[in-house]
């Protein structure tokens, strides 16, 4: 315990040991009834000055009574001076650093042991734009920003329910980062409200935490499996409906993300549009989405194994075309696919961070390059490139970027075990891919739900989408129950 | 210790199963058959003879084709022979169509029938015909407008049941079926030179696994009538002997038969045609359903009489069941009765009853 | 560490059993059924339904009478400790070897199909590893398994009915060859339903038992259905002369339906199967795993990965299709009467003592 001295100095001196001494920690001294000494200590930059100087050094300088004889002089200034909206009275330095560095206003008042802070934090901030990432055809268009607060009101705005409930946390022993743990009371389910806040309650201890994906790694259970356990989105529409459904929503300052626990699999192939559109539309949508992650992982292995193994499966139409295509080229099919493969991985990631007029240019030259000049100078097979190429563009499919790049990871693997095994590989990997998939858990829900335990209920927004007026609940796996045995 | 132990298990299990190399080659490693044939010379040390028709890429979309010749006592050591002269390795399962030549059909067929049964890569799918003269004659043929001649005898297959009510897809499981099952014989298309073009001239009658007749196409025309279902051909009824008189139809036909025993098999076969009116000059004028039943009945007396004769000359002449009937004898007796065999056949007494429906009169009605 | 958890719902209770049931045999149980009872091969299979019903039905019995006591305990009851080990020594015996003779089936199915490339010591390696991944996490994980493949490839089922049209249906008349001939052929149909012994192992795991009894009865009649619809559909299409000659008769079936783009629809078919089958190795794995630990008192996980050298080597000696059905033919015969002695002997015996528990 760091407790206030009555010695005003000794004050400055203690909050001097927690906050380092630059230009921008502002301590500005003043006087009270003309005797009385007294500082206001802030950081310039991430406070409103104007507050300052009107709701706090215009009244408390002007103060005509003798508040070193009161009993309560904190209080009386509190209640009589400061027109500050959100003030608060501390004995001690504790959280010191992260209440100044939040933008707050300390005022430190000689021979009192207590010490006011005010809210007066003006911390720059984007503002609200539509995101780049997610875009949305139909919804609200605005998304998070970086400020805590900001996000915060969002949700409030959009869900204005009795049952919300919003819990403060300050993640990482060193940066101190406030999050806020945001859930519908009543809807979650009790059991994985408790899992995420006891293992919420361990990342104190670690040293920093900056963004939501930070989070996501340290709470899940299976950080090694393929696939994400938990959603990350820019939007708050669609945070409102996943609290609405008995989700959690976890949100850090600095982030422009929300961490939305439990996820399953299944939503991750699921838009937010999709429950805007009409009904037919989005089942279809959703079949081809579906369709599209099964041919990012099984095209390329089968188009392997049937060059290399099991050519007696093409018929004779198909292989004319394809064996003349393959006359000529130097690699083995498994080197060439790999190359195509890994070739496009090195475009996409390549232009993922260029400015958008280099990443166009970067596409086409690399589409030129890879597309024709590969095929003329006879590396690759022109077939091989509009399998890999169907593959790409099916990667593209899927609505969460996570999702897409666990999914084009694991065809990796998937050809790999094409080449060793043949056919029997990617039924293998296939195989243990659902086994994998039903094992994992997400928070104690189970991930592979509604398919694995089957939930017959669950069904009707898993692959196909039934009328919103069957959907407007809370999903049943989200319902645990308490195996008694 | 698990921990460190793990890495060098994988290692050393990642090596095992990579060390394993399989004898695997790529597509472009791989010579295509289209068409495998079946030939038998005689007089000669090593007289069966295996053409197969194979499919060579040049590259540049051309595509050549090449005859292989195998030449040794039995049908698998003929690979033993062909494979000093290949340059690829064989791929099976893509055959489109067996050829079997007449002399080997004559010589019998029990090697191949066993074969096909056992070796599990062949193609159920492929088309099975017999041919007139050596098969390497008709693979060497010049295809019209397929690039290999294999391809073009499977397109006359396939389509041969759009006329002369030739039963659909006969195919090897086809051939299997009608070799095993009680009470069916192999029935095949037979395949003729016909100026450097194959032509289907008529149908083989096996018995057991050796061929035993060849029925002219005239005469298989109604044979195929009794023994398809749901096939296809053209019937006429010329009047006073005028080719430019005549009523002609497009008919599908649909086959019922009973069987029955008084002292002898009685089968009772009941065709109904299915008749789309594709000419009528007698009456030359729009129709109407009078003169449709009476073109009906013109047409029924037409092939009831052409199918009597037929079964009577078949009873007499062939003397086995090359109507596939005799099955439904097995289906009511039993697949041990004795009733089966083709003396039963001969004796047998065979009522065919014919209906002919007209469901199209085409654009011409009234 | 995660728990293993066992806990299965009554739904996936039934799909383990027919996914215990229904895995390569019923490949070639037309081809099994028609060397005897000839075109009524599929009347043979139906009477022979009544085996699963009286395992289920006994396996219901235990449960009324004991609840959900564990198996090892209910025969330590009825017949005392080393009775107890006894039975279990039979059934770990009997699994194992039903368990190799799958992955030995399955094995020369995909050598002699889609993987005559491989050596067939690998694929044997592969499918062992791939079953006792599955199995090493709990029967909760094999039964979500079980349910999920289930519903996902029962249309697999139907798919001989993309052969149907090649039918005839003077192949199947008349419908009885001969009244010595089905009933001569009912003990061969007892293999094809071998593994239903599941039961009396998961079945005190069942978390709600809503109607248990249903529930026996449900899983015998799928697994019944769908045998006799397929060995009808065969020798429908086939007849029971090609049928009784070629091994693998559902995978050629397959192979005369006639799919565009792929030539060879048994390599599809093939590679849906293997879920099913892979799921059936798995359930067996996974009695054969909760066996060994109750005889050795080692943890489950433990014992999943021991027993697995035990099914390689059975598995690799069973290899030559023709050995492997010499083997079945001289050992089931013997197995199938024990098991169900045992099981009507003990439901006797629970009913006696369930009784006077009353």
């Amino acid at each position: 315990m760091d407790s206030l001295s009555k010695n005003i100095y000794h004050n400055l001196e203690k909050i001097l040991t927690h906050i380092p001494n630059t230009s921008t920690l502002i301590k500005r001294e003043f006087l009270i009834n003309k005797k009385t000494k007294a500082m206001i200590i802030y950081i310039s930059g991430l406070t409103n000055r104007q507050d300052i100087e009107r709701h706090i050094l215009t009244p408390l300088i002007s103060i005509t009574e003798d508040i070193e004889t009161l009993p309560n002089p904190i209080e009386h200034i509190i209640q009589n001076y400061i027109s500050i909206p959100e003030v608060k009275t501390i004995d001690n330095f504790d959280n010191i650093t992260m209440e100044i560095y939040r933008g707050k206003s300390l005022i430190i008042i000689d021979k009192i042991n207590k010490a006011i802070l005010c809210e007066t934090s003006n911390v720059p901030h984007r503002s609200i734009q539509e995101s780049n990432v997610e875009k949305t055809l139909r919804g609200g268009r605005e998304c998070f920003v970086e400020n805590l607060e900001i996000n915060l009101a969002l949700l409030q705005n959009k869900i204005k329910s009795t049952k919300l409930r919003i819990e403060n946390y300050v993640l990482g022993s060193e940066n101190k980062a406030d999050a806020a743990l945001i859930y519908m009371d009543g809807i979650i389910d009790p059991i994985i409200l408790n899992n995420i806040k006891v293992k919420l309650a361990k990342l104190k201890d670690i040293p920093y935490v900056l963004c939501t994906g930070y989070i996501e790694q340290l709470i899940e259970d299976a950080p090694l499996c393929f696939f994400p356990h938990a959603k990350n989105t820019e939007k708050p529409d669609k945070v409102v409906s996943d609290l609405l459904q008995g989700k959690a929503a976890i949100l850090i300052s600095g982030a422009p993300y929300a961490l939305i626990v439990p996820a399953l699999f299944i939503e991750f192939f699921q838009g937010f549009e999709d429950y805007s559109q009409r009904i037919l539309t989005s089942t279809f949508v959703r079949l081809t989405r579906i369709l599209s992650a099964l041919v990012v992982l099984v095209a390329t292995p089968m188009y392997l194994t049937v060059l290399n193994y099991n050519s007696e499966l093409i018929p004779v139409k198909l292989m004319k075309i394809i064996y003349d295509s393959r006359l000529g080229i130097p690699f083995p099919p498994f080197i060439e696919i790999l190359i195509m493969e890994l070739s496009v991985e090195l475009l996409r990631e390549g232009g993922l961070r260029l400015p958008t007029p280099i990443g166009q240019t970067l596409g086409i030259v690399g589409g030129i390059v890879i597309g024709d000049a590969a095929v003329r100078a006879g590396l690759v097979s022109p077939t091989t490139l509009v399998v890999v190429a169907t593959t790409v563009i099916a990667s593209f499919l899927i609505p969460n970027y996570e999702m897409a790049l666990s999914i084009r990871f694991i065809r990796f693997p998937m050809l790999i075990l094409a080449q060793l095994f043949g056919f029997l590989g990617v039924i293998v990997g296939f195989y243990l891919l659902i086994v994998i998939l039903i094992n994992s858990e997400s928070f104690g829900v189970p991930y592979f739900a509604p398919f694995a335990p089957l939930k017959i209920p669950d069904m009707k927004d898993a692959i196909i989408r039934f009328p919103l007026k069957d959907l407007q609940r809370k999903p049943d796996i989200l319902t645990i129950k308490k195996g008694k045995k | 210790m698990k921990r460190k132990l793990l890495p060098f298990i994988v290692l050393l299990l990642l090596t095992l199963m990579l060390n394993s190399c399989y004898s695997m080659e790529p597509l472009e490693n791989l010579s295509v058959m289209i068409g495998i044939g079946y030939d038998y010379e005689e007089n000669k040390d090593k007289r069966i003879s295996d053409p197969i028709e194979l499919i060579v890429f040049k590259g540049d979309r051309e595509i050549k084709r090449f005859v292989s010749q195998g030449k040794a006592e039995t049908i698998y050591n003929t690979v033993n022979d062909r494979q000093t002269i290949m340059s690829k390795k064989f791929l099976v399962g893509t055959e489109k169509v067996y050829l079997i030549s007449k002399r080997r059909a004559e010589y019998g067929i029990e090697d191949l029938l066993d074969v096909l049964i056992r070796d599990n890569n062949r193609s159920e799918l492929a088309y099975v015909t017999v041919t007139d003269g050596p098969v390497d004659e008709f693979f060497s043929l010049e295809p019209i407008d397929y690039n290999t001649s294999s391809e073009a005898i499977e397109g006359i297959l396939k389509f041969c049941s759009l006329a002369n009510f030739f039963p659909k897809d006969v195919n090897i499981f086809e051939l299997l079926s009608m070799y095993n099952q009680t009470g069916r014989r192999i029935i095949l298309p037979f395949i003729k030179n016909d100026n450097g073009i194959p032509k289907i001239s008529g149908i083989c009658v096996f018995d057991k696994a050796k061929l035993k007749y060849i029925i002219p196409l005239d005469e298989a025309f109604y044979i195929n009538m009794l023994r398809s279902r749901k096939s296809n051909g053209y019937i006429s009824v010329l009047k006073e002997n005028n080719n430019k008189l005549c009523y002609t139809v497009k008919a599908t036909n649909f086959v019922d038969v009973n069987v029955d025993y008084e002292d002898k098999l009685i089968y009772n076969i009941n065709v109904t045609l299915k008749c789309v009116l594709k000419a009528d000059s007698i009456n030359n004028k729009p129709l109407s359903a009078k003169e449709a039943k009476e073109i009906e009945k013109a047409l029924e007396e037409k092939v009831k009489a052409e199918l009597t004769k037929t079964i009577d000359d078949v009873q007499n002449k062939y003397k086995v069941d090359c109507f596939d009937i005799t099955k439904y004898a097995a289906a009511k007796f039993g697949k041990h009765s004795p009733l089966l065999s083709d003396e039963e056949f001969q004796r047998a007494k065979i009522n065919v009853d014919v209906k002919v429906k007209i469901v199209d009169l085409g654009r011409s009605i009234k | 560490m995660k728990k293993t958890n066992h806990i299965i719902t009554q739904n996936q209770y039934i799909f383990l059993l027919v996914s215990a049931v229904i895995g390569i045999g019923i490949i070639s149980a037309p081809n099994s059924l028609c060397q005897t009872a000839e075109q009524s091969g599929w009347i043979a299979i139906m009477l022979g339904g009544i085996y699963p019903l009286v395992i289920s039905y006994c396996a219901y019995l235990n449960y009324k009478y004991f609840g959900n006591m564990y198996f090892f305990e209910l025969n330590k009851k009825l017949y005392g400790k080393i009775g107890a080990y006894l039975v279990f020594f039979f059934f770990f015996c009997t699994i194992l070897f039903y368990e190799a003779s799958i992955i030995a089936g399955f094995t020369n199915l995909l050598n002699s199909s889609i993987s005559s490339f491989l050596p067939v010591y690998l694929i044997i390696f592969i499918l062992t590893f791939v079953t006792v991944f599955t199995a090493y996490f709990g029967l909760q994980t094999v039964g979500r398994l079980a349910e999920i493949i289930f519903y996902s490839s029962s249309i697999l089922f139907l798919f001989p009915l993309l052969t149907f049209s090649k039918g005839n249906i003077v192949n199947i008349l008349p419908v009885i060859s001969s009244y010595h001939k089905i009933i001569e052929s009912i003990p061969s149909s007892f293999y094809a339903y071998a593994d239903i012994e599941l039961a009396f192992f998961i079945m005190p795991f069942v978390l709600q038992k809503n109607d248990f009894k249903k529930a026996g009865i449900k899983a015998s009649t799928i697994i019944i259905v769908i045998y006799t619809f397929l060995v009808f559909t065969s020798i429908y299409i086939l007849g029971y002369e090609v049928a009784s000659k070629i091994y693998f008769t559902l995978i050629y079936l397959m192979e005369v339906a006639e799919i565009p783009i792929i030539t060879d629809f048994k390599a599809i078919f093939i590679f849906l199967w293997s879920g099913v089958v892979f799921k059936a190795i798995a359930c067996n794995h996974f009695v054969v795993s909760y066996t060994f630990s109750k005889l050795t008192k080692l943890t489950y996980k433990k014992s999943c990965l021991i027993v697995s050298p035990f099914i390689l080597g059975v598995a690799i000696a069973m290899i030559p299709a023709h050995g492997r059905t010499q083997i079945l033919d001289k050992i089931v015969p013997y197995i199938v009467p024990i098991t169900i002695l045992y099981s009507i002997i003990t439901a006797i015996m629970v009913l006696i003592k369930g009784r006077r528990k009353l």
